[in-house]
């Protein structure tokens, strides 16, 4: 079975008016499909760095990056784009809902730059609310809805167009102790049903529901250690 | 290419929804191009009524009137044995030139007495009626035609009556009521009323009406023209003037041409009074009154765009997340760059149409208190939303190119 990723000695550094940052270096490791993966690390380490390059809204200045065994180095910007809308779902920690539209409006949003049929798309994103348990909050504005809502609303998002991989920054830096363990359990039935999962945290607690635990330091991949998987 | 359209409409859309989503602040923003759009179609059309006013009334009758003064021979015309009246002071070989240009309806002579007001009375009837005084005008059967004297009781005098020397008189409906004679009875001229006009006895043949009230026909006595040659007849004649009643669009060209035929050897020193072009006269009406309010409508289109403008450039510094969001999940910068110029456009589209319709309110309400017809150029309806969605497009590119140009990492951070 492919690897859904796999890096091999990628570096990012960033131009600075203070001069080159090196934010990534020498990073190498594969996720498979089913994979549920924790990356932890200090503050400024490069861990969005790395989650970003994985999402391909970054580049890296070295190594190989192959997302479905396709190397992604010599993409032009449209097919990355594009990439992105069929193979990637993300969850952010400030949820990044649209204000303006309801739950539904907002999950059907991957599905129109996937250029679904629309009458499929309602349909779909019902679907989806309803796998995150919300099937009572479908028309909910945004603004009326709880945070454990949002994440679920925004996870549901990140997930109806059916991707082989679902990056999360922080997923839970924004919830109580309670609505964490939620979504880490929606995380982790999500990865069971074979999506490949990459989730960047500070909460230990989080990491420990991974399979893996990914530790990154100063850019480096210091440590790879067990999650979930070890402790079974 | 269906899919094409497909992506429009999603496009499309999502704009309809974010400027429904924000539905005061979108009110808001459009009101700025509506009140451009307004001042500009209200303006035209406001105008376009007006001109339509002036020239409807001015073809009526003036846009056919010349009166060409000056024909008439400075010394005065030797007494005929025969007739034992003057001669004519203007040729009547060129007034018979005159009525035979192209474009002339009628012509003929006629003359109005000039320095103090002759004395007309009535006798023959038992209602006694002081003398009043009364201007008198003399006209030719080719001038009764180009005044459009029009008779409300009796009849008008014919080319017998002046031929024939017969003391004959019209009243105009003003003088007769001033006389005590009833212009709607018909049995007021019944054939054996007198009037004297100076004191010498005409009789009444009708009473007459115009709608030309510049001529004072209505206040007066209208004579047959021969009686401004009759030394008997005790009355002062100002210079005879040659008037023509010209067929609609002809009045400027009768003017240089009649002006020839009544003295070709010197055409030059008589004066044409042409009515001026309606078609000029329309555009004048037109462009005084407009240039102000175009400008101004400008001014307020221009305050609309900025406002369009603003408030696109701080949605799209306010939905920066939304911007990233999208981006990161598969929205490509054109579909970006699209949607918001779609928002601003739609805005001032918009803006367009109420303004439009709001403008169409206002000219027709106007008009209808001013008893006009609207007159609404059909091209109006359609470039008041028109101007707005370009108004609202123009006002949206460099706030979408700036939403486009955002990169999903810093759109989201
Ligand atoms: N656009 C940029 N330009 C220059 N340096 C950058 C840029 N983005 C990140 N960096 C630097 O790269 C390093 C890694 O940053 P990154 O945001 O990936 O850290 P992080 O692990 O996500 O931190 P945190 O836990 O605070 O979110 C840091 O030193 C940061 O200052
Ligand atoms: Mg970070």
């Amino acid at each position: 079975m492919t690897a859904v990723l796999a890096l091999d000695g990628v570096g990012r550094v960033y131009d600075s008016p203070a001069g080159p940052v090196t934010a990534l270096d020498g990073v190498s490791f594969e996720v498979a499909a089913g994979d549920l993966v924790a990356i932890i690390g200090p503050s400024g380490s490069g861990k969005s760095t790395l989650l970003n390059t994985l999402g391909l809204l970054d580049r890296p200045t070295a190594g190989r990056y192959l997302l479905n065994g396709e190397d992604t180095a010599g993409l032009p910007e449209a097919a990355r784009t594009r990439l992105r809308a069929q193979h990637i779902g993300f969850v952010f920690q400030a949820f990044h809902l649209v204000g303006h539209k309801t739950a539904v409006a907002n999950v059907t949003l991957p599905l129109m730059y996937n250029r679904r049929p629309r009458r499929e798309r309602r349909e779909q994103a019902e679907q989806a609310l309803i796998r995150v348990g919300l099937e009572h909050r479908l028309r909910a504005l945004p603004h009326t809805m709880s945070g454990g809502e949002k994440q679920r609303v925004a996870i549901a998002r990140a997930t109806v167009h059916e991707p082989l991989l679902l990056l999360c920054d922080e997923p839970t830096g924004n919830l109580d102790t309670d609505t964490s363990a939620t979504v880490m359990e929606l995380l982790g039935d999500l990865a069971r049903g074979g999506l490949a999962v990459v989730v960047v945290t500070h909460d230990l607690a989080v990491a420990e529901a991974a399979d893996r635990v990914l530790r990154v330091r100063d850019g480096r991949l210091t440590e790879v250690g067990a999650g979930r998987a070890g402790n079974d | 290419m269906t899919d094409r359209l497909g992506t429009l409409r999603d496009v499309v859309a999502e704009s309809l929804e974010a400027i429904g989503g924000r539905r005061v602040r979108s009110a808001l923003t459009l009101l700025g191009v509506a009140f451009g759009i307004l001042a500009l179609v209200a303006t035209v059309g406001l105008t376009s009524s007006a001109a339509a006013q002036v020239s409807a009334r001015f073809d009526a009758l003036k846009a056919t009137s010349v009166t060409i003064d000056g024909a008439a021979a400075e010394e005065e015309q030797p007494i005929d044995a025969a007739t034992g009246l003057r001669g004519p002071a203007i040729d009547p070989d060129g007034v018979r030139r005159t009525a035979r240009l192209n474009g002339v309806a009628s012509a003929g002579v006629m003359a109005i007495t000039k320095d103090t007001l002759p004395q007309v009375s009535r006798v023959g009837s038992q209602v006694p009626s002081a003398a009043v005084e009364t201007p008198v005008l003399a006209a030719d059967v080719g001038a009764v035609a180009a005044l459009r004297l029009r008779p409300l009781a009796g009849r008008l005098f014919d080319q017998v009556h002046q031929d024939r020397r017969y003391r004959v008189a019209l009243l105009g409906d003003v003088a007769a009521r001033n006389l005590g004679i009833d212009p709607a009875d018909p049995s007021s001229v019944d054939g054996r009323t007198t009037v004297y006009i100076a004191g010498r006895p005409y009789l009444l043949l009708g009473i007459v009406t115009t709608p030309d009230f510049e001529s004072q026909a209505p206040l007066a006595a209208v004579v047959p023209e021969w009686v401004t040659r009759d030394p008997a007849a005790a009355l002062t004649f100002a210079d005879p003037r040659v008037i023509v009643k010209t067929r609609p669009g002809a009045a400027q060209q009768v003017g240089v041409e009649a002006k020839v035929a009544l003295d070709p050897a010197r055409p030059g020193r008589l004066i044409a009074q042409v009515p001026p072009d309606p078609r000029q006269l329309r555009a004048k009406v037109e462009t005084d009154t407009r240039t102000l309010f175009l400008v101004m409508a400008a001014v307020s289109l221009l305050i609309g765009a900025i406002g369009i403008g603003n408030t696109t450039l701080v949605a799209v510094l306010e939905r920066r997340q939304e911007i990233g969001l999208r981006r990161a999940i598969g929205a490509s910068r054109r579909s970006i760059l699209v949607q918001f110029l779609l928002e601003s456009g739609m805005l001032g589209l918009l803006g367009g149409v109420v303004g439009t319709i709001a403008a169409l309110d206002l000219t027709i309400g106007i008009a209808l208190s001013k008893d006009w017809t609207a007159a609404i150029p059909p091209w109006l309806i359609g470039v008041g939303p028109l101007l707005g969605l370009v108004v609202g497009l123009v006002a949206g590119i460099y706030p979408s190119a700036k939403a486009a140009r955002m990169e999903p990492v810093t759109a989201l951070a």
